[in-house]
């Protein structure tokens, strides 16, 4: 028989382990409840990572004749005004340095190059003619979008502002203008709207000619080009100098990179 | 250290390599080197590849940053279920990319993929350590007194 020292001890380590135990689920249910919590948190933010990711384009592009618009025009005639044009080419024909991107009009990294560093180009190296830059196709973005067969159009639309040397006009409008790229937001109204708030293009001539042939071949062609070269994405940025050619860039790089090539081959 | 730890670790180490390599390739204007043609670079140069400007492959880089940090601090509940929490935003973050991938860019980028996965397993790994972490040690003074009185 047990004695009652002996009794006392048992029941005080049963009464040890019952508050063990008490206090283990009490700890497991709180970690329960931060873990609750946490998750929570966790997917507040998630949430607010995917809304601000998905505000990366518009859902559709503006309309022609809206605030948003007019303000693109403004800020494009801006950038461009007293720079010569010809066809794709932006800039003195004399520059020493020639800087050819391969785009995508719907591109959003073109986009970002375009609105980004390649306007800060433009409005120094260019307008100083330093730099002469050009433009050619290389379908990427709407080749997987919803609409792969309307990349000769779209860019032979701006090919055909070239035609009345308005054709950076029409590419930066088109970047200022940009929509989402898993919608289907070129349309012949869309790509009319462009050519709408182009100052001094001539709409009919524009509309006859960016059905030619020739434009479309010329699209083909860059395509060709670029598939020789080994270029497979946009924007591909080739940059030639006196001196030599530098390596391809790839990407919405900033403008010390263009900046750094340029001064490798000048 | 225990052995769940040092797999976290070395999980985390990996992906802080890919997250590295991918942004500077994105900094550096180079194409990713990619065994699936061109899913790589459609993945990096699509809408989805920043937030707010930010390149995604950066917001990885501090993210994996993060969870080092949460790894290496000194052991805790607050540690721990911080780096919980941080492996749960990656792996919301990167299942939302991840779908992304499938349904909008039609494209899979293997680095991503694997920085996809290696995201679960830590978020895994973090809820275990975390369940099963050592009940917080108690103050000292408290257990002096404790003891005198049994």
């Amino acid at each position: 028989m047990a004695s009652r020292k002996d009794q006392k001890e048992a029941a005080r380590q049963q009464r040890l382990a019952q508050e063990r135990q008490l206090a283990e689920s009490a700890r497991q249910r709180r970690r329960l409840q931060m873990l609750g919590a946490v998750v929570l948190a966790a997917v507040a933010v998630v949430v607010v990572l995917v809304v601000v990711s998905s505000g990366g384009g518009s859902a559709s592009a503006p309309k022609s004749g809206s605030a948003q618009a007019k303000s693109s025009a403004k800020t494009v005639t801006a950038l461009l005004a007293g720079i010569p044009q010809s066809g794709t080419r932006l800039g003195s024909p004399s520059a020493p340095v020639t800087v050819t991107e391969f785009g995508d009009l719907e591109c959003p990294v073109c986009r970002d190059l375009a609105l980004g560093a390649e306007n800060q180009l433009i409005s120094s190296d260019v307008k100083a003619g330093k730099v002469q830059l050009i433009y050619r196709s290389l379908p990427t973005a709407t080749a997987n979008g919803p609409d792969p067969g309307i990349f000769p159009t779209q860019q032979a639309a701006a090919l055909a502002a070239g035609e009345q040397n308005l054709g950076w006009n029409y590419i930066e409008l088109f970047y200022h203008e940009q929509g989402s790229e898993d919608t289907a937001y070129v349309t012949p109204s869309y790509l009319n709207g462009l050519a709408t708030q182009i100052p001094g293009l001539d709409y009919s001539q524009w509309s006859s000619a960016r059905f030619s042939p020739t434009l479309t071949d010329q699209v083909s062609k860059d395509e060709a080009a670029a598939s020789a070269a080994g270029f497979d994405s946009t924007p591909t940025i080739v940059v030639k100098g006196p001196k030599s050619q530098a390596q391809p860039i790839v990407g919405a790089v900033d403008y010390g990179t263009l900046e750094a090539a340029i001064k490798s081959v000048s | 250290m225990t052995k769940l730890k040092r797999t976290m670790l070395v999980l985390t180490v990996i992906g802080l390599g890919i997250a590295i390599y991918l942004t500077y390739i994105h900094y550096a204007g180079i194409k990713p080197a990619c065994t699936a043609g061109q899913s790589c670079v459609k993945v990096q140069t699509s809408q989805w590849s920043k937030v707010d400007g930010v390149p995604v492959a950066l917001l990885g880089l501090i993210g994996y940053l993060g969870i080092l940090a949460g790894l290496l601090a000194p052991e805790s509940e607050g540690s721990r279920l911080a780096t919980l929490g941080m492996t749960i935003i990656g792996v919301g973050f990167s299942g939302y990319l991840t779908y992304r991938e499938l349904f909008s860019i039609h494209a899979v980028c293997e680095w991503c993929a694997t920085s996809a996965v290696i995201m679960t397993v830590l978020m895994g790994c973090s809820i275990v350590r975390y369940l099963g972490g050592p009940p917080p040690v108690p103050a000292a003074p408290k257990r002096r007194r404790a003891m005198s009185t049994s």
